[in-house]
């Protein structure tokens, strides 16, 4: 954390660190050079900007050339601006990074620093230093940062435009983990990243970090936009960081690298639903390399999203169906504190569901949805009943959170 | 035949009445034709469009065609009032008939007993052709105590729609010059009102060529016995327009006013089958989304009825909803809420009714299959939502049922349970409708989607526990005032359809099945 003595080596990874958010695999091109972290660390500033600048901009060049063929006009704009940003940050130096300011609630932690979480120095590329924030005072911050380090943390990764299941499962895998102390981690993208934050932040376990967001672009910037409120509700009661400097905006390049960052910070990595190319992908296949225990939640055969899961479980994943298999693979005690998150729907239960004796007459439509989701036809049929009062039937139970109505008009059993 | 000119040889005056359109009204027109001797000239004065310009070659040929004759002199024929644009070739036959007025080739046999209009428009070889908005310009001329109406034959039956207006028919000039010079002579037999609504009731699709979907078709039965306005979801191909096409025939019966007045649009757009003068069905409307907001809603120069008053007393069918220009959707606001459009321009503001059923249709998502069992949805989250945003605004606040519309498998399809026919199900909404009627005695409106919220607070009455889910599904579902105002009002059409005096608990529930769900819901 920040600290009033001048400290070189701290100042050279914030300045190296923020070198790294506008040019892409500039950390591991160093690391490459000099044969290690520390040893990036032990050259002046005037060798590592000779390095860093040179070989980049012939690299960027022979990219930029490559996107440009590839992408719409706006790229090269895109380009110009990174490149423009870099050139001032390599002017300005160490010493002079050092003075720029940080948003409030923010704070740098380098490579050298006692708080920087050891899970990612695991990376042959790790972050020099990452930037972070959360909505509070320093030293709740330090604590949170702190608490990171120190906690066993699983990454929720998955598809953006996960199906109703797909949601569902990593809603309440975020949820469960949670409640038995884990760290969620995810990217605060949409779809099951957005589901798992908020299962984490609903579990509304005691005070420690409600779950940990890895950003593609700055700490400060809330990409994308419509997933504002819950990176606001994570910055209050949990930590946003990235590897990225304050203000860096979102851009295709960088998501494969936050990837990276995530499987580091898991000690699991559990996919939930992504397509046969999905960026989920990338994050197990960075969580195997890091010798990660890797899961997936297994879906219906054949379909689009349950592609990537079942090839990592044909490959060896581990199956995923609760939070409890999750503890299993990491083989921490039983912590099944509560009772609460078998992750087995309603149907795995007793046949009265705990419901009132006014829900009698619901008892046949919720054994018909328990072998699978129904629209209100095919429920009427099972039940033999006329379709209004089945659907009245259904909707008392949407009211009571047990069926949910899927895009596509079937009813399906929620998981409780 | 009488020779040309006067007797005495000066210049003579003829007067034909006729009648011209602005929107469905008619408004009286005088065709006035002065012959002089000077040099030969026809000319149309009375702010006449290019069409009636025209109409001088028209009737110059049909007047030689029909082996009357065309003298070489000044003829100045005037369309009286002169502030009133005149517009169609429904003038060409008081023009002729005026015309031969003053060159003494015909007389004007109807002094003392009233007069006769003429409408019509001539072919060249003297032929009377039909014209548009037949209906409501005998309704218009009977309301001004107008003994008769001479019209092309193709007219008539339209025409004899109107009690107490004597209609002859013509098919040619030389048809129209006799009926002139008799006063009228011998008159078309007027309409059989009842026996045309009766031959023409029954016919069109039915609901019994549906296999499965019951909940829909549930749905459907709900929102016509109510008048509620209702979008139906579901993938290409899984019957939505199919079942869109069958709520006219669930409707009740058009009455005979009814039948009048959707017959009037029909005549005034042109769209009256010449053998089916009058529209016994209600009338089903699915403009393309393609459709522009005067092509919905009415207007354009002339201002003429749009989809949403042909689709009067009827249903406007929006297939693939989110799709239609936002401009266009937004035209439609008025109608929805008042039952009519008024079209302002320069000199008039007209107004169209325009009550009507909307029944919107979309896909879940851009490609389709979102939810679908067989096949994957390809789009991307952001697309999904940026097609469900399309559709936010306060026009989804005028439509009180969703449903989905889910393919039907092959297995589904063999159903074992007979579908209902249009038939009963119709039975229902009438009896339902007539609960309505009773109850919403005094307040304007017809059927339960038009009960205002106070109407809904104080007609209603929901049972204590349909109040206890209604509350809960307020806190759990975190539905708005407006949208439990609206699962109100479908549950009261649901309890009418029930023959019930209260709102139970199972009317509140099915209602709820029919509501809006919001997106991302977790």
């Amino acid at each position: 954390m920040n600290s009033d003595r001048p400290d070189p080596t701290r100042d050279l990874c914030v300045w190296l660190g923020t070198l790294a958010s506008w040019r892409s695999g500039l950390v591991k091109r160093l690391v490459k050079t000099f044969g290690g972290v520390d040893e990036v660390l032990s050259q002046t500033p005037v060798t590592l900007a000779g390095i860093a600048g040179k070989k980049a901009s012939a690299s960027a060049a022979g990219d930029g050339g490559r996107r440009q063929a590839r992408r719409g006009d706006g790229e090269p704009v895109q380009r110009s601006e990174d490149e423009a940003r870099f050139l001032t940050a390599l002017r300005t130096g160490p010493r002079g990074l050092a003075r720029a300011p940080v948003p409030r609630g923010g704070a740098v932690v380098a490579w050298c620093d006692r708080l920087y979480p050891p899970a990612l120095r695991h990376l042959a590329d790790p972050p020099l230093c990452l930037f972070v924030r959360g909505a509070c005072d320093d030293e709740e911050l330090g604590r949170r940062i702190r608490l990171v380090g120190e906690s066993m943390a699983v990454a929720v990764v998955g598809t953006r435009g996960p199906s109703p299941y797909g949601a569902e499962m990593a809603h309440l895998l975020g949820r469960d983990l949670r409640l038995r102390g884990l760290l969620v981690v995810s990217g605060l993208a949409m779809g099951v990243d957005a589901a798992a934050h908020r299962g984490a932040l609903a579990a509304g376990a005691p005070a420690a970090v409600a779950t940990l967001a890895v950003l593609g672009c700055g700490a400060d910037v809330a990409y994308p936009r419509v997933n504002r409120p819950l990176y606001d509700e994570v910055l209050r009661r949990g930590l946003v960081v990235s590897e990225f400097a304050w203000g860096v905006p979102a851009r295709a390049w960088r998501f494969p690298a936050r990837n990276r960052i995530m499987a580091a910070l898991g000690s699991a990595v559990v996919i939930v639903e992504g397509a046969e190319r999905s960026g989920a992908r990338l994050t197990v296949d960075y969580a195997l390399d890091l010798g990660r225990e890797v899961l997936a939640v297994p879906g219906e055969a054949g379909r689009r999203l349950t592609a990537a899961p079942h090839a990592f479980l044909r490959e060896g994943a581990a199956l995923c169906e609760s939070a409890q298999d999750v503890i299993a693979a990491l083989g921490v005690g039983s912590a099944d504190a509560d009772g609460r998150g078998s992750g087995r729907g309603p149907a795995a239960e007793a046949p009265g569901f705990g419901l009132g004796s006014e829900y009698a007459k619901a008892l046949p439509v919720l054994a018909a949805l328990a072998d699978g989701s129904l629209t209100a036809d095919q429920a009427a049929t099972r039940c033999a009943l006329p379709v209004y009062e089945v659907a009245g039937w259904l909707s008392r139970l949407e009211v009571d959170g047990l069926v949910s109505l899927e895009p596509g008009g079937a009813y399906r059993l929620r998981r409780q | 035949m009488p020779n040309a000119g006067s007797p005495r040889g000066g210049p003579v005056l003829a007067r034909i009445a006729s009648e011209a359109l602005s929107g469905l009204e008619g408004h009286p027109v005088e065709v006035e034709a002065d012959v002089v001797a000077a040099a030969p000239a026809f000319s149309i004065v009375g702010l006449p469009d290019a069409a009636v310009q025209e109409s001088r070659e028209r009737v110059r040929a049909a007047i030689v065609n029909s082996a009357f004759q065309f003298p070489s002199r000044r003829i100045t024929v005037n369309l009286a009032p002169a502030d009133l644009r005149k517009q169609g070739p429904s003038f060409d036959l008081p023009i002729a008939l005026a015309f031969l007025v003053a060159t003494g080739q015909a007389a004007d046999g109807c002094d003392g007993r009233g007069r006769i209009a003429a409408v019509g428009e001539l072919g060249l070889d003297g032929s009377l052709r039909p014209v548009a908005g037949a209906l409501a310009l005998a309704q218009s001329l009977r309301r001004r105590g107008v003994r008769g109406l001479l019209l092309p034959a193709a007219n008539a039956a339209e025409a004899s729609l109107v009690p107490g207006l004597e209609v002859y028919p013509g098919r040619t000039l030389a048809d129209a010059v006799a009926h002139l010079e008799a006063g009228g002579g011998e008159a078309a037999p007027p309409a059989d009102l009842e026996a045309l609504l009766r031959d023409g009731d029954g016919d069109g699709p039915d609901l019994v060529d549906i296999a499965g979907q019951h909940h829909a078709r549930r749905a459907l039965e709900v929102a016509v016995a109510g008048a509620h306005n209702i979008l139906l979801t579901g993938p290409p191909g899984a019957g939505k327009t199919m079942l869109a096409r069958r709520l006219p025939g669930i409707m009740p019966p058009l009455t005979a006013a009814e039948a009048i007045e959707v017959t009037r649009i029909f005549s005034v757009a042109g769209l009256l089958p010449p053998e089916r003068p009058l529209v016994t069905r209600r009338p089903f409307r699915a403009p393309h989304h393609t459709v522009s907001s005067v092509g919905l809603v009415g207007g354009g120069g002339t201002p003429r009825p749009g989809e949403v008053s042909l689709a009067h007393l009827g249903v406007l069918f929006l297939d693939e909803f989110p799709e239609f220009r936002l401009s266009a959707l937004e035209a439609l606001r008025q109608p929805l809420e008042d039952g009519e459009i008024t079209i302002s321009r320069r000199l008039t503001s007209l107004t169209f009714p325009a009550r009507i059923m909307l029944v919107a249709a979309m896909n879940p998502c851009p490609c389709g299959y979102l939810g679908d069992r067989e096949r994957d949805c390809t789009c991307p989250a952001h697309r999904v939502r940026q097609y469900a945003a399309r559709l936010s605004g306060p026009l989804l606040d005028r439509i009180d049922l969703r449903v989905d519309v889910p393919r039907v498998t092959p297995r589904e399809r063999r159903d074992p349970v007979p579908a209902e026919s249009s038939q009963e199900v119709r039975a229902r909404v009438v009896r339902a409708r007539r609960t309505q009627l009773r109850r919403l005695c005094g307040t304007g409106a017809y059927a339960n989607a038009h009960m205002t919220p106070r109407d809904v607070r104080t007609l209603c009455v929901v049972e204590r526990d349909g109040i206890a889910l209604l509350d809960r599904a307020y806190d759990r579902l975190r539905l708005s005032a407006r949208a439990c105002d609206r699962v109100v009002k479908v549950a009261q059409t649901i309890a009418d359809l029930d023959g019930a005096g209260t709102i139970g608990a199972g009317h509140i529930a099915e209602s709820l099945s029919y509501r809006a769900r919001g997106a991302g819901e977790l």
